[in-house]
């Protein structure tokens, strides 16, 4: 393809096919209902795989895209822990495979949130709140970016110290990884609360500044998305589906095709990747 | 085009994989079965619940008995606990939303007395033989919570007979079972608390006749086999309660159904997609 042409007007496409934060945080919340209600490999591993290929044809530049490999990281970590607490309780067949998919569940949860941040601007979420939410609004997309921030934060300060020829371990730097990085987000906060007061945030002003569009490209989104929670959820509530398998005896759980063609559904935004083609 | 394309072998995978047929499941080879007693403080139910593996666990045996004889009931906390059976219990997910009523696990002694459950149901191990039981009421252990009446294996399941045929014999020797256990409840323990202890048993058995129940309790053989029959149906994903029937009593050397294979094919797909975007991405 002509790739001078297409980062020319990478831009524009990228404003054009962009899908609205707030469908982000739809297909973040369904996937997430989804993931909670099952423990079942068939639906969870598809919607691991869907969140994978939204966040390699979604993620935005910068930080918050590599809170991405993080939060893949903290999966893995949940799994191995939940696997791991078997040993304090009756070890069998049944049992660490029961923790197994309990850690799987929760992995594929943290991969869904790592999706969202990597996608969508937690500020730009923000910006959507009604007015009088604003303040509990602000508390939660602070909350959600401090990955992303103390990733950023960590890696600027891992720089400065090779910069400067401190060259030190990955584990025994970790106190003089930490003082600069908590520091640093201390001082980061400091600046964001006075930055936000001088511009009159939380006094009911709103600026309009470059709007976000809706594009039909979000409604599908947040379409699919809710189809495909919809289905989970009346799985759960109508208890068809296998949703929690059996791990005792130990058997191939079952798989409704709805289902695990909804937890393929969540890959839907990939195919209104911004800046491929055209 | 790419990222369409690739949707698009996904479906095409999920289509051919569509028809492969779960293997057809070898038929359980010997009857293998255990008693499940419930009691829900005015009623006393016993079941001869037919396993279609070796060992199953309390909760299965809960659902086996709810296939296999329509005992009604509701899990909760995420089907770790039992909260509802025989139309007795909470029916959310909340299992002690009667506190402090609730449904106490215990396990036969093997002679006929019970031990309360320790664990819980999910993780325990239900075997050919065993006896299990789940009792309604108050207290948080087995001093205080009330113990189902005592009862032995044989005084539910009937010795299977080697001619394997004879339901009628399976219903004749029913009500005598429980004059063998009217008998026992001395040498059981655990199970003073109630005074009804005695005749728990007759009232079961006249509730057992209003919930046809004897009609059910039948020979393990006589009731197990049309089961695994009915799972070699090519589509059998359709209809998930019978599924799971099915499933249960065929994977023992069963493989993956259909879909869950067509799930995995697909993750597969949107995974090398992912790693394929990501290193162009990376490239451009």
């Amino acid at each position: 393809m002509n790739s001078e042409l297409s980062a020319t007007s990478h831009a524009y496409r990228d404003s054009a096919r962009m899908v609205h934060p707030v469908a982000w945080l739809v297909w973040a919340g369904c996937a997430g209902l989804a993931a909670v209600t099952t423990t079942n490999p068939f639906y969870l591993l598809p919607l691991f795989a869907s969140a994978w290929i939204v966040h390699s044809t979604h993620r935005t530049s910068g930080p918050a895209a590599r809170s991405f490999r993080i939060f893949l990281l903290f999966a893995v970590w949940a799994i191995t822990i939940r696997t791991g607490l078997v040993l304090l309780g009756p070890i069998n067949q049944g049992s660490v495979a029961n923790a197994l998919l309990e850690g799987l569940r929760l992995g594929a949860l943290l991969t869904v949130f790592g999706t969202f941040n990597s996608v969508a601007d937690p500020f730009r979420v923000l910006k959507l709140a009604p007015r009088r939410w604003h303040e509990s609004a602000l508390a939660a997309a602070l909350a959600l970016s401090i990955a992303p921030r103390t990733i950023a934060s960590v890696e600027r300060v891992r720089e400065a110290q090779r910069m400067r020829g401190i060259d030190i371990g990955r584990w025994s730097g970790l106190p003089s990884l930490a003082v600069p990085v908590l520091a640093t987000g201390m001082d980061e906060a400091m600046t964001l609360a006075e930055s936000m007061d001088a511009r009159g945030h939380g006094r009911g002003t709103r600026t309009r500044y470059r709007p976000d569009r809706w594009s039909p490209a979000a409604t599908a989104v947040t379409a699919i998305a809710g189809l495909a929670a919809a289905a989970f959820v009346a799985a759960a509530i109508g208890g068809w589906g296998g949703l929690e398998p059996s791990t005792f005896p130990l058997v191939w759980p079952e798989a409704s095709p709805a289902l695990v063609a909804s937890a393929l559904a969540f890959a839907a935004p990939a195919l209104v990747a911004p800046g491929r083609r055209r | 085009m790419r990222i369409r394309s690739l949707v698009l072998s996904l479906a095409v995978a999920a289509v051919s994989l569509w028809p492969v047929a779960v293997a057809p499941a070898a038929c359980a080879s010997e009857a293998q079965s255990a008693v499940l007693v419930v009691d829900t403080g005015e009623t006393v139910l016993n079941f001869c619940v037919t396993l279609p593996v070796d060992s199953v666990s309390g909760i299965e045996l809960v659902k086996l008995a709810s296939k296999q004889h329509g005992l009604s009931y509701k899990l909760g906390f995420g089907g770790a606990a039992v909260c509802h059976l025989a139309g007795v219990g909470p029916t959310g997910s909340d299992c002690f939303e009667q506190d402090p009523d609730f449904w106490g696990y215990w396990r036969g002694d093997g002679s006929g007395g019970w031990t309360w459950g320790s664990t819980g149901a999910g993780s325990t191990s239900v075997t050919d033989g065993s006896v299990e039981g789940w009792a309604w009421g108050s207290g948080t252990g087995p001093e205080t919570h009330p113990a189902p009446p005592a009862t032995r294996f044989a005084d539910v399941c009937v010795p299977a007979d080697p001619g394997g045929k004879k339901e009628g014999g399976g219903s004749d020797k029913e009500p005598a079972a429980p004059q063998e256990s009217e008998s026992k409840p001395a040498p059981a323990p655990g199970s003073g608390s109630s005074s009804n202890r005695d005749d728990a048993p007759k009232k079961e058995r006249s509730r057992d006749k209003g919930n046809k129940l004897p009609a059910k309790k039948r020979t393990p053989q006589s009731v197990e086999t049309p089961a695994p029959a009915a799972t070699p149906s090519p589509v059998p994903t359709s209809s998930s309660t019978e599924l799971a029937g099915s499933e249960l009593a065929s994977d023992s050397d069963g493989g993956p159904p259909a879909a869950g294979v067509a799930a995995l094919a697909g993750t597969l797909v949107l995974i090398g997609g992912g790693a394929l975007v990501a290193r162009r991405r990376r490239t451009q």
